[in-house]
């Protein structure tokens, strides 16, 4: 477990030697004092900050609003997700607002919390792949080209990556198994018109 | 009408975040870092999804940055190849084998070249109260010192400002108080 001593300081990154202040000099290569690596340690004032914790209180008086969750526990917020009464210790603050676990829970799945999203999926990318990889075979892009107009409608109004890609990708995606379809349309009918003459 | 700002901004640099072995590798993703409003996001792209790490500008405690020989060895190896298949094509009096063996050679030499000019490598962590986590974009030790320039304005703002010499100081009593305090104490 680390100790509020070891989190304010720096480790080396190679061999986890604790490195002690006289040891930091931003911008200038410094060896550590265990391993010889070379270290350009830098720290910012939140290192001097110790983790603190708040813990709820309990209720003194009878007839004090309570937690929902903790009832023995004293109310000291309202989640402006459920309108829910909330002890220090379920009172979550995520961008300004004050939110209950359950909230934070039910937002996260419903990716009503962008800040909370951790992972996306690259519809646009797949798409694009869809329609170029098959490309490589030729007879493989009957399957490919209706697959990947598929994933474009279907998918097209989902969110890229969260850096602010533009939608180009789904738009390539779409031309190109719109091409690949009408291809094989034209090849299907030059066959069946040959067939009849 | 004019365009929104972008919420992210691109920071230096391009690494690969590998899981495992470096020859048999678990999973490979390319890794790059962006600068939000309050925070630094981290995104790992494996194929066709990201996942993203935020690293809020408040909670930043460290940047350390430990050079490496990684681009050294490269180009001790890469320099030797590029020598050796020069010195063999110059051995060899046939025309189509003399130039493919230049080829080789060219290549091994544009390479050695290319690391030379990105300058040595480095592997860098950034550290809070809770984690410290490597960010594989800046393994580059130029790349690390534009980055780190870049954010630490944002940092002092965010945390606000306390000169370095201060810093240090208060970090040293904190140390000092910390690794005497108890013994002090039970005197």
């Amino acid at each position: 477990m680390t100790t509020a001593f070891e989190s304010s300081l720096v480790k080396c990154s190679k061999c986890q030697a604790l490195l002690f202040p006289d040891l930091y000099h931003p911008g200038e290569l410094t060896p550590c004092p265990s391993c010889q690596s070379l270290l350009d340690i830098e720290v910012f004032p939140a290192i001097l900050v110790a983790p603190t914790a708040s813990l709820p209180e309990a209720i003194l008086v009878e007839g004090e609003s309570s937690c929902f969750y903790h009832p023995g526990k004293k109310a000291s917020m309202v989640c402006q997700g459920c309108g829910r009464f909330l002890c220090a210790l379920c009172d979550l603050e995520l961008n300004g607002r004050h939110i209950c676990p359950v909230c934070l829970e039910s937002g996260q799945k419903k990716a009503k919390f962008k800040d909370l999203e951790n992972t996306r999926m690259l519809w646009d990318r797949l798409a694009v792949a869809v329609a170029v990889l098959p490309l490589i075979f030729i007879w493989t892009t009957i399957i490919g080209a209706p697959v990947a107009l598929y994933l474009v409608i279907r998918y097209r109004k989902m969110p890229c990556s969260i850096t602010g890609k533009s939608n180009l990708d789904f738009i390539v995606a779409a031309v190109l198994a719109v091409l690949q379809i009408a291809a094989w349309v034209l090849v299907l009918l030059f066959f069946l018109t040959r067939k009849h003459r | 009408m004019s365009k929104a700002p972008k919420e992210y901004q691109r920071l230096p640099g391009r690494g690969m975040r590998v899981e495992g072995n470096r020859m048999f590798a678990v999973s490979r993703s390319v890794c790059s870092l962006w600068l939000g409003g309050d925070h630094l996001l981290l995104v790992d792209r494996t194929g066709y999804t990201e996942t993203y790490k935020r690293f809020y500008f408040r909670d930043i405690q460290a940047v350390i940055v430990r050079k490496t020989n990684k681009a050294a060895a490269g180009n001790y190896v890469m320099g030797l190849l590029a020598l050796l298949f020069a010195a063999w094509a110059l051995n060899v009096v046939n025309l189509p084998g003399r130039m493919t063996l230049w080829i080789i050679a060219g290549f091994f030499g544009f390479f050695t070249l290319l690391n030379l000019s990105r300058g040595p490598t480095c592997v860098t962590h950034i550290k809070t109260a809770v984690q410290t986590e490597q960010l594989p974009p800046w393994n580059r030790l130029r790349t690390a010192r534009k980055g780190k320039q870049r954010i630490r304005t944002l940092l002092l703002q965010a945390q606000g400002e306390v000169s370095a010499e201060e810093l240090k100081m208060r970090l040293d009593d904190l140390v000092r108080h910390q690794t005497q305090g108890p013994a002090t104490d039970a005197t």
